[in-house]
């Protein structure tokens, strides 16, 4: 499975969003996560969302990654919950909470967040991405074609095609055929034992 | 009774001895029941071994005897003859010996192609397949075996017994054939010839069941019954020789063995793209590969690695180094991860495996235990109680069936006798095969450890179905090392971005002893 496609091409959006300077919320976070002082570290993150600048979805990437990095998703999770909850608006929350839950391989919760990433960005191909593989991951072939209907991201032609296979082999013939021969041999035999 | 010396080929009604009839419907008898119990094994390489697997051929067993009492009824009324029914019961034989050679075609052309399926329709498409195969391969012989036990009715009646005797004494001595035939292969026949060999040994019961009843004489019968034993034997040999699943994709085969559980494979496999061979071994239809161990290389790229980190986030591992339970220890690659990756911080590893087979590969292909390790063969829950600890990190990686831990392993009983095994720091850890933590066999485990634990933590495995369930007493991430220069820090990075805590949904089953339906949660994935 290559599960990892749609967050290689989100990070590649999101670090190609310039503003490569050190944010002070960040170093806070960072700075509280070491300490172990989980608290510190969510406020640190709000504060850091609430901040409206250029730079804004490198800034949520480079959180997501101190957090995770100190093995606390969870906190990330917590505060970024509250803030969607709030800004329910917030595409680019919605979208980094959703391809978390999905890393986590929490699918429903992250074709929550995806969805809602979605009704507010549809034509951003992270995002066209993200949701895609949502249904492949829970091996939904039908709702990947349609969700990755039109869609631009990278190598979706393939993806499709690979899916669209999995869609044509579900038809049992072959087993339906086996099938009926075993009912006939066994037909054939009672037939015989019967007629002798 | 005949003349002495005079050859009769088709005595009249009543004129063998009772207890060659007898005698036969017990061989007969003997022969379904092989028959039965091996054929889930027979198609086990391709159809696994499952609940579902056992119910088609319990069912095709009953379909096919169905139809046989009712055709064998009618033709003891019309040809009541010893020699007819000796014929029944030599085109039963004849009818079995294709069967084990055309498993190995048949079987893997009907299961469905892994890459262009999902778990759940996989599953389907093997049930279905396993009956179907069960079916065209089985049905027959078996509906002619069915006309046994009302044939030697009616001859026991044309006898002189009275039809309640008569039927008595032939579902009698049926079913005591039965009685044997259900042990033969699990406690000597497979394990011994393997699965092939056995059917044919399920064939060559009925050859002396049929010559009993022909009415040829004495040496003429011994003569057909050497012929047909030496065919038999020799293509029980050919079978045992040849592997039971053909290589494929540039795989060495190294070992293969059916015991009492499953089959066994050790595959050596190339590595790709200049990475390096990679011994596997797996269980029956191997849906799911087990044990990888690399040449060179002391990662093994799934999910061991992952487990290999567990003694990071025990307290003072350092100091004090963690005596480890690994339930489901398979040829000993989890405890050689463990011993060479984390060097003097394992203390002692009891390896738990319930195979001797399996358990038996590990000097050759996982390691022989050290000194002070123990390797146990012994169901996993007896483990438990045999060996009572306390220790610091137990592990429960034991699968049945490929997709579902054993059920009497995974109950709330279960984990709390765990539980009660754990030292004061110590953490337990299950190897859970799934695609998404909030599919319902991940939430009831969830659910169930923590009713018992309190608390369950996960740690999704990147690019696999793998996730591995916490709970116990971990340190808190912070804390736990993030990095000591070894082969494991690429994975410590991994573990503890993607470690957090599990907090399953509402309505989630609790798994008990009573009630434990993993199989079928397994199933369930959306």
């Amino acid at each position: 499975l290559r599960v990892g496609g749609w967050r290689a091409a989100a990070i590649a959006l999101a670090l190609a969003a310039a503003a490569p300077a050190q944010d002070p919320a960040i170093d806070r976070a960072r700075r509280a996560l070491d300490a172990g002082d989980s608290a510190s570290a969510r406020v640190a993150l709000l504060e850091l969302l609430a901040v409206e600048t250029p730079g804004r979805a490198d800034a949520v990437a480079k959180s997501l990654d101190v957090f995770r990095d100190r093995g606390a998703t969870d906190d990330w999770l917590e505060a970024a919950e509250r803030w969607s909850r709030a800004h329910p608006d917030d595409a680019l929350v919605a979208f980094y909470r959703g391809i978390t839950w999905q890393d986590l391989k929490h699918l429903r919760r992250a074709e929550a967040a995806l969805a809602r990433a979605r009704e507010l960005a549809p034509n951003e191909p992270s995002v066209q991405e993200a949701w895609a593989w949502n249904a492949k991951l829970r091996f939904d072939a039908a709702g990947f074609l349609e969700r990755s209907q039109g869609a631009s991201f990278r190598g979706v032609e393939d993806l499709r095609r690979e899916e669209s296979a999995r869609l044509a082999a579900r038809p049992v013939s072959a087993l339906v055929l086996a099938g009926l021969l075993g009912a006939g041999l066994l037909g054939a035999t009672v037939f015989l034992l019967w007629r002798r | 009774l005949a003349p002495t010396g005079a050859p009769i080929a088709e005595p009249p009604a009543g004129t063998v001895p009772r207890t060659r009839i007898l005698l036969a419907t017990a061989l007969s008898g003997a022969s379904v029941m092989v028959v039965e119990l091996t054929t889930t094994r027979l198609f086990a390489p391709w159809f696994g071994a499952s609940i579902y697997s056992w119910t088609n051929v319990i069912a095709v067993v009953l379909l096919a005897l169905a139809c046989g009492y009712a055709t064998g009824g009618r033709l003891a009324d019309r040809k009541p003859y010893p020699a007819v029914l000796g014929g029944i019961l030599l085109v039963a034989a004849v009818l079995l010996v294709p069967a084990p050679l055309l498993a190995r075609v048949l079987a893997p052309a009907l299961v469905p192609r892994p890459e262009l399926t999902d778990p759940a329709s996989g599953t389907l498409g093997i049930v279905f397949a396993s009956f179907v195969a069960t079916l065209v391969l089985f049905g027959p012989p078996l509906a002619v075996l069915g006309a046994v036990a009302p044939f030697a009715t009616r001859l026991l009646t044309d006898s002189g017994l009275s039809s309640g005797k008569a039927a008595g004494r032939t579902l009698a001595v049926s079913t005591l054939g039965a009685l044997v035939g259900t042990y033969l292969p699990a406690l000597l026949l497979l394990e011994t010839l393997g699965s092939r060999a056995t059917i044919f040994v399920a064939a060559g019961f009925l050859v002396p069941a049929a010559l009993l009843l022909t009415g040829l004489r004495r040496r003429k019968a011994a003569a057909a019954a050497l012929v047909v034993i030496l065919a038999l034997g020799g293509a029980a040999a050919a079978a045992a020789a040849t592997p039971v699943v053909p290589a494929t994709h540039g795989e060495e085969v190294l070992a293969e063995k059916e015991s009492a559980y499953q089959y066994v494979r050790v595959a050596r496999w190339p590595g790709r793209e200049g990475q390096p061979s990679a011994v596997n071994l797996s269980i029956d239809e191997g849906i799911l590969e087990f044990h990888s161990r690399k040449r060179d290389d002391p990662l093994t790229g799934v999910y061991y690695d992952h487990f290999a980190v567990l003694p990071d986030w025990i307290a003072d591992s350092g100091a004090r180094p963690v005596d480890v339970l690994v339930l489901g220890g398979g040829a000993g690659t989890m405890r050689g991860m463990l011993r060479a990756l984390q060097g003097p911080r394992v203390a002692h590893v009891v390896d738990v495996e319930i195979d001797p087979v399996v358990a038996g590969f590990a000097p050759r292909f996982g390691g022989p235990p050290e000194a002070q390790d123990r390797l146990a063969v012994v169901d996993g829950r007896l483990a438990l109680e045999a060996f009572p600890g306390p220790y610091d990190l137990v592990i429960l990686d034991a699968y049945a069936r490929q997709i579902a831990i054993p059920a009497h392993l995974a109950t709330a009983e279960a984990f709390a006798t765990v539980r009660s095994r754990l030292s004061r720091r110590g953490l337990f850890a299950i190897n859970v095969s799934t695609a998404d933590v909030e599919a319902p066999l991940t939430s009831a485990l969830a659910t169930t450890l923590r009713a018992v634990f309190g608390r369950v933590w996960s740690v999704a495995v990147p690019g696999s179905w793998s996730v591995v369930l916490l709970a116990g007493d971990p340190l808190p991430p912070s804390k736990a090392p993030a990095q000591r220069g070894d082969a494991l820090d690429p994975v410590r990075v991994q573990f503890r971005r993607h470690f957090h805590e599990l907090i399953p949904p509402d309505g989630a089953i609790l798994l008990t002893d009573d009630r434990a339906p993993l199989e079928s949660l397994a199933r369930r994935i959306r």
